[in-house]
């Protein structure tokens, strides 16, 4: 790490983070998102063969799940003989690790800044969870009714790109204000759903890893859709 | 003076590690483009093992083996309404099988590319990875009962441990939660999702570790009381080895790629624990010793957690809180450096979790996979025919009547029979509240309306030992009232006294004599001048068919002579001074 330092390259609306010499053992790259940026930790890999330089990421990016071009995602309310609203099922499914955009993105990056032999490998291997679940975490009132609806759920796994499924639960006034913030967010802004896992460097560097977002940017394609 | 003190501990590792038969180097995987997770081998690097990449519902002949039947069940009506619909009973039985596999082409692709990223046309991949648990888990709102937060995992058990085995799920719910699920069937994520959790064992990658002691300062520190003899409880170790080595008193020095360095520090502390410090029994641990007080033992434990404590991390490694050490009077002196090699057993999760879908889109107007089953059947239902009894019968259970049997007997379509019979009397009568049932079966009764046809009979026991037994007779409706099968009847007696006192009559004598269910029944009264005849009327019970009465008049004269005179009546009176000529 002593020879790593730190590169900013701007381009349009890109900030990247690198270090300056080629094939360095870790860099960081900042994928930019509509709002913000995305961080990529990146740990090279052992040469391969063909002198091809693979790099592995650290756990990042947890978000829904797609199937058939479908986010994995179901919200729906039943209602009583009167039409009041009695109740609802909230039930989605979250995977974590670059999309394939985001690989495309990194590929040409490294290929390009790195090295013409390097190229983005998987998520690093070596990391364990304690209980593999995802837990919910708000500073309002909607994310405690929301933690009170889970009714059931998987662990999510240490690889990138398979699924963890969340079932809830709403009572009538829980489902009123979650119908509320689909058309509206405010309050999922501040309810985070988070995984913590541990993950060891090629070094053997112990880094903890906290999995996580807000509601908001995880149902986003979902409010997106909905608002137009 | 340099102590070398080397210890090899690669060799127990790898022995531990042959004993498990899958000697997969795990933190070597190999993600394919497509998704497949592969692991070479240790014992030959060209073979791989792969995870199981695919859950889903198990297809045969392009179904899947997945049944939703809804059942819907008469429910009686325990409230009185104005409503001609109300809801009826019922539930749902969904019914799936599940399994976890890889296709076969993904591992072909997954090969050639291992073969052209490694350059090596031996690499092969030989099967998947065997598990050494797998559970299911079924996350549902629906399907599962409510309120299990405090256990995510109610819906789940063993599943197998090999791919392509099939495990079988079935769960039965109630009329709102089946339309609840028949409803998210039809959304493209269903409230139906199944993960298996899958536990494989490799082993980490090979390391070379070498740690440096600086003996003196480790003698010296403050963390273990700083003299020999001082006794310590296992969280102040740990502590105490954490600070030595935050202060370079000891230095850990790891060459090789992905070490699991929790491990590789766990077993670095257990053998500077094993050079330091004996284990002692707590009651062997002197009174005088502060550290056996057990406040002081609390105190302790929980200082070092605390936010700015030696183990705030809440790092626990291996060491039990509460075990009790002697720290021993160590002899080396200066540097001392251990040497550590080998590989670790690792353990890893993998998760495989899918959802049902949109099954009713594809599959909804297939009744081989979605069936709402009216429960009526013929073959089931019963017919409860109950036994009445009028306001009258009930009063004369007191007096005339011993008990009523009622036989019902049925001619079934196959030509079955049924004979049933029940025994009325005044208390089977109270304890019924009235409503005596008598059922019969449908015994391939599929003319409805003939099933509900059966023939009837009662037989009757009188006080006194009369019986009366009915004819069958032919009936359809639910109850057999029962009605008293006879009547009262009084015969009144008529005639002028006077006119018979002047022919010399001294008393007249009138018996009566009539069936009654087979037993003959007779009275008598005598009549003299001076009486009252509204007063020597007879009060008699005649069978509800029959009105005539034999009577006999006898008159006696007051010479000693006697006149009679037979006859019959059904009018209920007598004239008894129409003497014969």
């Amino acid at each position: 790490m002593k020879n790593i330092i730190i590169l900013t390259i701007i381009s349009l609306c890109l900030v990247i983070s690198v270090g300056q010499s080629n094939a360095q053992d870790e860099l960081t790259i900042l994928i930019p998102t509509p709002k913000d940026s995305l961080e990529v930790r990146l740990f090279k890999g052992e040469t391969l063969p063909s002198g091809a330089i693979p790099y592995n990421y650290l756990p990042l990016h947890l978000r829904l799940s797609e199937r058939d071009e479908y986010h994995e995602f179901s919200f729906f309310s039943y209602s009583g003989d009167n039409g009041e609203i009695k109740g609802s099922i909230l039930h989605f499914l979250l995977v974590w690790g670059l999309d394939n955009e985001q690989r495309s993105y990194i590929n040409q990056f490294l290929t390009k800044e790195v090295d013409s032999l390097a190229f983005l490998n998987r998520s690093i291997a070596n990391c364990i969870s304690d209980d593999h679940l995802i837990s919910i975490t708000s500073d309002n009132e909607l994310g405690e009714m929301l933690g009170n609806s889970l009714n059931s759920q998987s662990g999510i796994a240490y690889q990138e790109g398979t699924k963890s499924a969340m079932s809830f639960k709403l009572n009538a006034e829980t489902t009123l204000r979650m119908q509320q913030e689909l058309e509206q967010p405010e309050a999922i802004k501040n309810i985070w759903l988070t995984v913590n896992m541990e993950c060891s460097t090629p070094k053997g560097e112990i880094i903890q890893i906290e999995l996580k977002d807000n509601l908001y940017h995880i149902f986003n394609p979902i409010i997106i859709s909905k608002n137009h | 003076m340099k102590n070398k003190i080397i210890i090899i501990l690669g060799a127990l590792f790898l022995m531990c590690h042959l004993g498990m038969g899958q000697d997969l180097l795990i933190n070597q995987g190999h993600r394919s483009e497509n998704g497949l997770w592969c692991f070479p081998l240790l014992s030959d690097t060209t073979q791989y093992l792969y995870l199981p990449a695919d859950a889903a519902l198990v297809m045969e002949d392009s179904l899947p083996k997945f049944s939703f039947m809804r059942y819907i069940l008469e429910k009686p009506s325990t409230e009185a309404s104005s409503s001609a619909l109300s809801q009826a009973d019922g539930g749902g039985i969904l019914h799936f099988l599940v399994q976890y596999d890889t296709p076969k082409g993904m591992i072909q692709q997954a090969e050639e590319e291992l073969r052209e990223t490694y350059e090596n046309e031996d690499i092969k991949i030989r099967g998947p990875v065997v598990f050494k648990k797998a559970r299911y888990t079924v996350i549902s709102s629906i399907v599962n009962e409510d309120n299990v937060r405090t256990n995510r995992y109610l819906t789940s058990g063993e599943a197998p441990v090999l791919e392509g085995s099939k495990i079988a799920l079935a769960f039965e719910m109630d009329p709102i939660k089946s339309k609840l699920l028949m409803e998210s069937l039809k959304m493209t994520t269903s409230d139906i999702s199944v993960a298996f959790e899958l536990t494989f064992e490799g082993i980490s990658d090979h390391f070379e570790a070498s740690m440096e002691v600086d003996w003196n300062e480790v003698k010296n520190s403050q963390s273990f009381g700083g003299k020999a003899n001082v006794y310590v409880v296992s969280a102040e170790v740990e502590a105490g080895f954490e600070k030595l080595r935050k202060n370079n008193n000891i230095r850990l020095d790891i060459r090789g790629s992905n070490t699991k360095m929790e491990a590789l520090i766990q077993v670095v502390y257990d053998k500077l624990l094993t050079l330091m410090f004996e284990p002692v029994i707590k009651d062997d641990v002197p009174k005088e010793d502060n550290s056996n007080s057990e406040d002081f033992i609390t105190d302790a434990v929980t200082g070092l957690f605390e936010t700015d404590g030696a183990l705030g991390s809440g790092n626990i490694l291996g060491f039990g809180l509460s075990a009790h050490y002697k720290q021993k009077d160590i002899n080396f002196q200066g540097t001392g450096t251990m040497d550590f090699t080998g590989r670790f057993p690792s353990e890893r999760n993998h998760f495989l979790t899918f959802n049902l879908g949109n099954l009713y889109q594809e599959y909804g107007q297939d009744s081989l996979i979605f069936r709402d089953v009216p429960m009526w059947d013929p073959a089931f239902q019963q017919r409860a025919v109950y036994v009445g009894i009028d306001g009258s019968l009930e009063r004369e259970f007191e007096d005339m009547i011993e008990g009523v049997t009622v036989w019902i007997k049925k001619q079934h379509a196959n030509d079955d029979i049924t004979l049933k019979d029940v025994f009325v009397n005044k208390d089977k009568f109270s304890e019924s509240e009235g409503r005596i049932p008598i059922i019969y079966l449908n015994h391939g009764d599929t003319d409805l309306d003939q099933w509900m046809n059966y023939e009837y009979k009662t037989i009757w026991n009188f006080t006194g030992g009369a019986k009366f037994t009915t004819a069958y007779k032919p009936d359809a409706s639910s109850m057999i009232n029962l009605y008293t099968p006879f009547k009262r009847k009084a015969i009144e007696l008529e005639g002028d006294l006077d006119e018979l006192t002047q022919a010399d009559i001294k008393v007249t004598k009138v018996k009566i004599e009539y069936d009654f269910f087979g037993e003959t029944q007779s009275h008598d009264v005598k009549i003299r001048q001076g009486d009252a005849l509204d007063e020597k009327s007879f009060e008699i019970t005649l069978p509800n068919d029959q009105d005539e009465i034999n009577y006999t008049i006898t008159w006696f004269k007051k010479d000693g002579s006697r006149m009679e005179k037979q006859g019959t009546d059904q009018y209920g009176l007598i004239f008894i001074d129409d003497l014969p000529e």
